[in-house]
């Protein structure tokens, strides 16, 4: 996750919806946004599940 | 034939870390618990938008601050399938070679793309979405070893391949793990990178027993060691970099290490996603393991004997890659299977769990990807959608759509597809063009 842009979004997004977006940061950090290719894990890559449990209801 | 080995042994580095910029703590000198840096270089690698393919590296930037040397194990170009690196994608690895001088490289001997029409023209190659295991073959062995020549002499440093891991069932007429491995070293005349975890996965899924195998391949070509934990998932063991190495492994290591008389590291793999969950202190305590056990190591190297002199095994060739590239990356993705002898083809329907768990292991880094690549829109779909719609949409990206090579182009694809598709979210197209103009922005 590119944290650079998550500040952005945060800046233009209601107070509400900002929270909903923080809890997104729980993600695993990744150096790369829109970069390369993907790490050699050949196991689950989880980052969009971390991702979708961050905005359950 | 006798192996001939044409290469002096790499220098003993230590223990080493895949690096992520979360793992800093760990790399401190003073820490003394890290004496090699290992970076997947594409994973730094942004691609540039203006010219087709291209890419601009941040590898050398990020690792500035590190003082260790550096080995570099590819992630972008692996050498166990029938298409071969691209220029692009060479010439980038040798600028980052120059710039960080690793004493060796390594790339896995795994493919991930193939050719759904086998007549040669020039249709593009579709990309997997994973890692597959390669064609264990005569015209497999052929294949790697002329990948992995051609890699020492484009970036001039001694080049190494992982054996990969494999969650299929052994297939018809191939040649057992350890006859490939020993096989593709020979011919290539290279240095093997020992992932000790996959040897294990393997195992545990049925294929070669960890001691069969480590007895068979060339061990004086064995020049680094990969270790990493795993996670149990649909009945199988999977390679997941996901934790500490467990005490089965670590016994797996001492129990070899005393006939390996060529090794120059031992890297430990965790990906960054698990790092918090099992804390910085508890990778530092098994790292101080791990160096232990490599001073122990280092102590008796010099008294290492070089293993008999191996033999190459019997080459069956009953497997074209080409064909098996075709018929596992189709499964894999839902796309029409190609004709088949009849022996692969039944092969093939036995091996249904496994290659359903390799579509889901492709789909779940599709997905990852975008959270990477086009982050304000996932957001805007799972808090407008929810987790079960916002799939049921990746599902038919995914039907619509196959697998980018890199997670940039992953996302744009993705943008396509929902500018296509009529989706009820407020705002979403906003956050499409936010994530748009930083897919498109220069690359400086």
């Amino acid at each position: 996750m590119n944290t650079n842009t998550t500040t952005k979004t945060i800046e233009v997004l209601t107070e509400e919806q900002a929270a909903q977006v923080a809890g997104g940061l729980v993600t695993g950090l990744n150096p790369v946004l829109g970069g390369g290719c993907r790490s050699c894990t050949s196991g689950v890559q989880p980052l969009f599940q971390t991702e979708a449990a961050s905005f359950a209801k | 034939m006798a192996t001939m080995r044409n290469f002096p042994d790499p220098p003993k580095l230590g223990i080493g870390i895949v690096w992520w910029p979360g793992l800093d703590p760990l790399c401190r000198p003073a820490e003394g618990l890290v004496q090699v840096i290992e970076t997947e270089p594409e994973v730094f690698w942004t691609q540039c938008p203006a010219s087709n393919r291209g890419f601009a590296s941040g590898l050398p930037a990020a690792v500035r601050h590190l003082p260790q040397p550096k080995l570099l194990h590819g992630v972008g170009a692996p050498f166990g399938g029938t298409a071969a690196q691209s220029t692009a994608h060479c010439q980038t690895l040798v600028a980052d070679i120059e710039a960080l001088r690793p004493a060796w490289i390594s790339d896995h001997l795994s493919f991930d793309r193939f050719w759904p029409d086998a007549s040669g023209n020039d249709a593009p190659a579709v990309f997997t979405g994973f890692f597959m295991p390669p064609a264990q073959s005569a015209s497999g062995v052929a294949q790697a070893a002329s990948h992995i020549r051609h890699r020492r002499a484009a970036t001039g440093v001694p080049v190494a391949f992982e054996n990969p891991v494999s969650y299929l069932p052994p297939a018809p007429g191939e040649m057992p793990d350890s006859d490939f491995i020993a096989a593709v070293a020979v011919a290539a005349d290279c240095g093997i990178l020992l992932d000790l975890h996959n040897v294990l996965c393997n195992a545990r899924n049925g294929r070669q027993s960890v001691q069969e195998f480590c007895n068979a391949i060339p061990l004086d070509r064995v020049w680094e060691i990969h270790l990493a934990g795993g996670a149990s998932q649909r009945g199988f063991w999977l390679d997941a970099h996901a934790g500490l190495v467990e005490p089965e492994l670590m016994d797996i290591l001492v129990d070899i290490l005393p006939r390996l008389p060529s090794l120059g590291a031992i890297t430990f793999e965790i990906i960054p996603d698990y790092v918090a969950g099992i804390g910085l202190p508890a990778i530092a305590k098994m790292l101080g393991e791990l160096n232990d056990i490599w001073q122990t190591y280092i102590g008796a190297a010099n008294r290492i004997a070089a293993p008999p002199s191996h033999n190459t095994p019997a080459l069956p060739n009953a497997i074209q890659p080409a064909l098996w590239e075709h018929a596992l990356g189709a499964a894999v993705n839902g796309m029409p299977a190609p004709s088949l002898p009849p022996e692969l083809a039944s092969w093939i329907g036995q091996a249904d769990a496994s290659l359903a768990l390799y579509t889901f292991l492709a789909q779940e880094g599709r997905a990852s990807s975008l959270v990477m690549s086009v982050p304000r829109t996932v957001r805007a779909l799972l808090r407008a959608l929810g987790e079960a719609d916002t799939r049921a949409l990746l599902a038919r990206f995914w039907s619509h759509t196959g697998p980018a090579y890199t997670t940039a182009e992953e996302g744009r694809k993705f943008l396509d597809f929902l500018s296509i598709t009529a989706i009820p979210v407020a705002g979403l197209h906003a956050e499409m063009l936010a994530d748009l103009s930083s897919l498109l922005r220069p690359v400086s």
